[in-house]
């Protein structure tokens, strides 16, 4: 059974070497190759010096798409290209936080807040003593 | 000549007709000659001159042609070496003769193929046996702690993995679980590598499971994919001190019952997971999980709280902690392991799990109690979709 997700392209008009890949529904290892067919392209073009991920409709990913994600940042980092992560909701960021990804990537609130920080270089998040601390922080569970 | 060829029964028609225009041509010749009779021998040496006719038509274009190709399929039909046979006609005996070359042809393909499945299956079954040599079949002796792990996979070759260390002082003992990116043989070999490196790093007596994480974490990652990575969390038991830490690498909540309050605490273990960055020496921390006697503490891997019912309702944090805190009060580590997984039974039902799960219930029984940990690791089962979820 494949899961559903919708998955598009919109470039930035404004920027033409900042691409938006907006997704909405549920990603996982069976829907990871239509992923993979969209965004594989747009990290291959070298033209593309930003690539923002709009979660905004995301419900839910699993490992194996922050496993992907991982390697969409060290291929774009490499090439001192910059990957944005976007309006993901709380369970997406529990998801995140919980492997540490968070601390990997720059991610806004918003995707107009995304847009509006690509008019000037990213720059990622520093992997510093506050950032560690705040991740080890307990959660309180009804009881 | 070719509408002839290609039919037996037009062949017969053509031979036929052929014969019977002969004996009109003949008997009109007679006719006109006023031939009333002819003698005997030479009725009986044209009708033998025509019978040795058809009957060498008959041989060469039919009973030869058959009996090559028939011999062929008899030795297919009983395991015999056989041999692709060179059609000689376009008839229905030439179609024959290339369809059994056709057949042959599939069955070799199809006969590699079951043998390259078998080789692959048996590669497998190694490969899952090699996994599971590594997983521990023994534990030491945990003076204070009472401790069940069981692991089962969803694959012939798991992600998950758990394991107790002692160092080489004995003053210390180290329990981690584990979880690689996806199921299957690349995870299944990464875990192997990670055990390997824990094994190393433990045995060259380091005493903080932040040290241990950190260098494994430092061999790992630039010998993996990007794609693949590792939460792990590991504890490490201050048997001197019977003391309790915790050091996460993007993991699971550690979740801790405390007997006192009957409230379980879902503590994020925190960190990055392995093979994420390069030098994780700045994410990960080691903290104490302050123990009294009748706390449980419980690990467990993603397996357990994405697995999903039959309504696709995943079980969640949540539930696993609302079960630990209805059964953490009980005296053993086996009891409470016990009545989580049948809740957790109770819930997935009888749909079939897609990852690897793993889970280690600790009771603190205090210095004098404790012993050995019972540990198990199940085989598949899920495949069979009818089955209840069971872990034994």
């Amino acid at each position: 059974m494949s899961t559903e997700a919708n998955i598009t392209v919109s470039p930035n008009p404004n920027n033409p070497s900042v691409q938006v890949v907006n997704v909405s529904g549920e990603l996982d290892e069976s829907n990871l190759s239509e992923f993979e067919t969209v965004v594989n392209p747009l990290i291959q073009d070298a033209n593309n010096q930003t690539i923002i991920f709009n979660f905004g409709g995301l419900e839910f990913m699993s490992s194996k798409i922050i496993g992907y994600l991982t390697s969409i940042y060290t291929t774009m980092q490499r090439s001192q290209r910059t990957v944005i992560l976007a309006a993901y909701n709380q369970t997406i960021a529990d998801i995140l936080t919980l492997v540490g990804f968070d601390q990997l990537m720059t991610h806004y609130a918003t995707l107009e807040e995304a847009l509006r920080a690509t008019a000037q270089p990213a720059v990622p998040p520093a992997i510093s003593q506050d950032v560690s601390q705040s991740s080890n922080e307990s959660i309180t569970l009804p009881q | 000549m070719r509408f002839l060829r290609d039919s037996l029964t037009k062949k017969a028609i053509f031979l036929f007709t052929l014969l019977t225009g002969a004996l009109v041509v003949a008997a009109v010749i007679l006719f006109r000659k006023e031939v009333a009779e002819l003698p005997t021998n030479l009725f009986l040496g044209i009708l033998l001159g025509l019978l040795v006719f058809l009957l060498l038509a008959f041989l060469f274009d039919v009973v030869v042609p058959l009996n090559r190709v028939a011999k062929q399929v008899k030795n297919l039909l009983t395991g015999k070496a056989y041999q692709r046979v060179q059609p000689s006609t376009i008839d229905e005996i030439g179609v024959f003769t290339h369809f059994f070359n056709e057949i042959t042809t599939d069955l070799e393909k199809i006969s590699y193929d079951v043998k390259e499945r078998r080789r692959m299956s048996s590669e497998l079954d190694i490969a899952a046996q090699i996994q599971k040599d590594v997983l521990p079949k023994e534990a030491p002796e945990f003076p204070g702690l009472d401790i069940v792990a069981k692991t089962r996979a969803a694959a012939e070759v798991g992600g998950d993995s758990f394991d107790f260390l002692s160092s080489p002082d004995g003053s210390q003992t180290f329990i981690y679980i584990g979880d690689v990116t996806g199921h299957g043989v690349p995870a299944g070999l990464v875990m192997v590598m990670v055990d390997t490196l824990i094994h190393s790093m433990v045995s060259m007596g380091l005493k903080s499971a932040k040290d241990v994480i950190v260098g494994t974490n430092n061999l790992l990652t630039p010998r993996i994919s990007a794609r693949l990575f590792m939460t792990l969390v590991m504890l490490r038991w201050d048997i001197t001190a019977q003391k309790l830490y915790y050091t996460g690498a993007g993991h699971e909540h550690v979740l801790v019952y405390k007997a006192k309050t009957e409230k379980v605490e879902a503590i994020r273990s925190g960190g990055i997971a392995l093979g994420m960055v390069p030098n994780n020496s700045q994410i990960i921390q080691e903290k104490e999980i302050p123990l009294e006697i009748g706390d449980a503490v419980v690990l467990y891997t993603d397996g357990l709280t994405e697995a999903k019912n039959q309504t696709g309702e995943m079980y969640e944090v949540e539930r696993m902690s609302a079960s630990l805190k209805k059964h953490g009060y009980l005296p053993s580590a086996e009891s409470i392991f016990d009545h989580i997984t049948t809740d957790f039974s109770n819930f997935v039902g009888e749909y079939v799990q897609i990852d690897d799960t793993t889970m280690i219930v600790i009771k603190y029984t205090g210095k004098e109690a404790g012993g050995k940990a019972k540990l198990s690791i199940s085989a598949d089962e899920t495949k069979a979709p009818t089955k209840k979820w069971t872990w034994n």
